[in-house]
């Protein structure tokens, strides 16, 4: 075992009563408060022993402040004098540890200890929950949105499930962190102006452990759910994070170090967090575009390019469940064939299209979207979303389901001339359908059984 | 009901401004107090530093200078009448609890 280690200790700021028991029974095991990080304490190895800790709060200090002000200074001599070291200080938060038997407390005046953790809470706390919330809910404002735009995109892709239960565990965070703290601090204060009495904390990080496993598992199940094309992507958008993470915590270390005064520290660690965020989106998003334009980054890899009036296209060479071959006669040996595949707990989407290259105008194409839904109450949303249409020129007219041994079937047209798409509404799935020719019944048939099929959905 | 700031003043407030009547050294005040007290009033160290912060804010006790990291204290003329009517107010209690408590004594009153 090494003479050092660092944990991540999830206690709200207030909980004085937790992070006291926590640190005794720490010592009592040999291991001893250093620091206190941004994300990890770091405790080092001795002898256990029996310590006392307090947890109190200097609400003038700041986590910019370039050194300890006098005084803060004067604060700590104050605690010496009376048998307590400082353990570990981060900003307001100071945490003492006394080896005498029965020190007396740092704190003494319940109505004081009330004001200086409110003052505190006002100064940094406060404003970093209800950050954490208002970003909790912009992501989820976000997320609404999108829904609205497109509320099969979605729904069709874990990330966006797992965006939400993101947005919704920091809005929880933040407004537990808000509540649990109010809450303590009606009750403490009515405590302190009544009978003088010190009111302990209630400790939180079972909630804060079981918040943390949520998004921690969110995020392997949406990894190990996307395509194996966006692994890199994800990967990138992970190092992207946790540089801007290091660069700005780099950033305020070394104004510390310069000695940089505390509000300027703060507005240069400001500057430099959304400009290193610019910079890397700016990076990442050039890296994606690059990779995906030459074919290096994408849900798949073109078969190769052909030329066509100077331009060079993409085709594909991918297996499809309906092809052109299924319905016609064709000798036509250049089509591309695409399939792609999204697929989430709520829906399946499912895209095929099959394209002769630019130029062959008579050659016969056929395209379509199938929508599974995961759950019996998104079924509307796909009908909805596959009837969308131009109302000013464009009409959905039904036919007769039964050709398609569906519940029920429209057919597009523009003005008064059927258009050869169509819209299939079967009990588990709904259908976009278009070809540019118009189908016999046996073509229909053909097509239908492939539709209804299972299994030729797999891609395995 | 909650107390107005420094209207009336606790135990430690009282003797922190007992102590500072002649120039103290912020520091010593807790041992003092322990034994102008017999023990009987402690003054936490945290408690101690922001109570001269607040008095000092207040006007009620001014520094008088600093060696090294220990600062002195002395009240200001506002800390001596916050002190006399503090002291007054208890004596006034003192007397009524002894005029009454004698009656209720006598009368079976409360």
């Amino acid at each position: 075992m090494g003479s050092t280690k660092r944990r991540m200790e999830l206690f709200s700021f207030y909980d004085r009563t937790g992070i006291q028991a926590h640190l005794e029974k720490m010592a009592q095991k040999g291991w001893f408060l250093e620091k206190i990080g941004s994300l990890l304490w770091r405790y080092k190895k001795g002898e256990p022993r029996r310590l006392r800790y307090f947890v109190t709060y200097y609400p003038e200090a700041s986590g910019f402040d370039p050194a300890p002000s006098e005084g803060e200074q004067s604060f700590q001599k104050y605690c010496r004098a009376a048998g307590w070291e400082l353990a570990a200080a981060n900003a307001q938060l100071q945490i003492f540890c006394s080896g005498g038997e029965n020190p007396i407390p740092i704190e003494t005046d319940a109505l004081l200890q009330v004001e200086n953790v409110h003052r505190a809470f006002k100064k940094t706390f406060l404003p970093t929950y209800i950050a954490i919330m208002l970003l909790g809910i912009l992501n989820l404002c976000t997320r609404l949105m999108i829904y609205r735009i497109d509320p099969i995109e979605a729904l069709s892709a874990n990330s966006g499930l797992y965006l939400v239960i993101n947005s919704i565990v920091l809005i929880l965070l933040g407004g537990s962190g808000i509540f649990g703290y109010l809450r303590w601090h009606r009750r403490a204060k009515a405590a302190a102006e009544t009978d003088g009495s010190f009111v302990e904390t209630r400790s939180n990080r079972n909630f804060q452990k079981l918040m943390l496993a949520i998004v921690i598992i969110g995020f392997l199940l949406w990894f190990f759910t996307l395509g194996s094309w966006l692994w890199p992507i994800a990967a990138m958008a992970l190092v992207m994070v946790t540089l801007e993470l290091l660069l700005v915590f780099g950033v305020k270390a070394l104004l510390k170090r310069l000695g940089a005064p505390a509000r300027a520290g703060f507005a240069a660690v400001m500057i430099s967090a959304v400009l290193i965020s610019v910079g890397l989106m700016a990076a990442f998003l050039a890296v994606i575009f690059i990779g995906v334009d030459s074919g290096r980054l994408g849900p798949d890899e073109p078969a190769g390019h052909y030329e066509y009036m100077g331009s060079s296209f993409p085709y594909y060479r991918q297996a499809l469940p309906l092809t052109v071959e299924d319905l016609v006669e064709t000798d036509y040996g250049d089509y591309s064939c695409r399939l792609s595949r999204e697929e989430s707990v709520f829906l399946t989407r499912i895209e095929g299209r099959q394209d002769a290259r630019i130029g062959a105008f008579d050659e016969p194409e056929i395209s379509y979207t199938v929508l599974i839904p995961g759950l019996s109450l998104i079924y509307g949303i796909c009908l909805e979303d596959a009837l969308e249409h131009e109302p000013l020129y464009q009409a959905l007219m039904p036919l007769d389901p039964a050709p398609w041994r569906a519940e029920e079937v429209w057919q597009l047209y523009s003005g008064e001339h059927p258009l050869n798409s169509y819209v299939i509404a079967y009990k588990d799935r709904v259908v976009s359908f278009r070809a540019d020719w118009e189908l016999t019944q046996g073509q229909i048939d053909t097509a239908a059984n492939i539709f209804q099929s299972s299994d030729l959905w797999s891609l395995d | 009901m909650p107390r107005v700031k420094f209207q009336t003043l606790t135990e430690p407030m009282f003797y922190i401004l007992l102590c500072l009547r002649s120039e103290y050294c912020g520091m010593d005040i807790m041992e003092r107090v322990r034994s102008m007290t017999r023990g009987r009033v402690t003054i936490g160290p945290g408690t101690l530093y922001n109570l001269l912060e607040q008095f000092a804010g207040a006007g009620m006790i001014r520094e008088t200078g600093s060696d090294g990291r220990r600062r002195n204290y002395v009240l200001t003329d506002k800390g001596r009448r916050a002190l006399e009517e503090q002291y007054l107010r208890i004596s006034a209690q003192a007397e009524d609890y002894i005029r009454f408590s004698g009656e209720a004594g006598t009368h079976g009153e409360h």
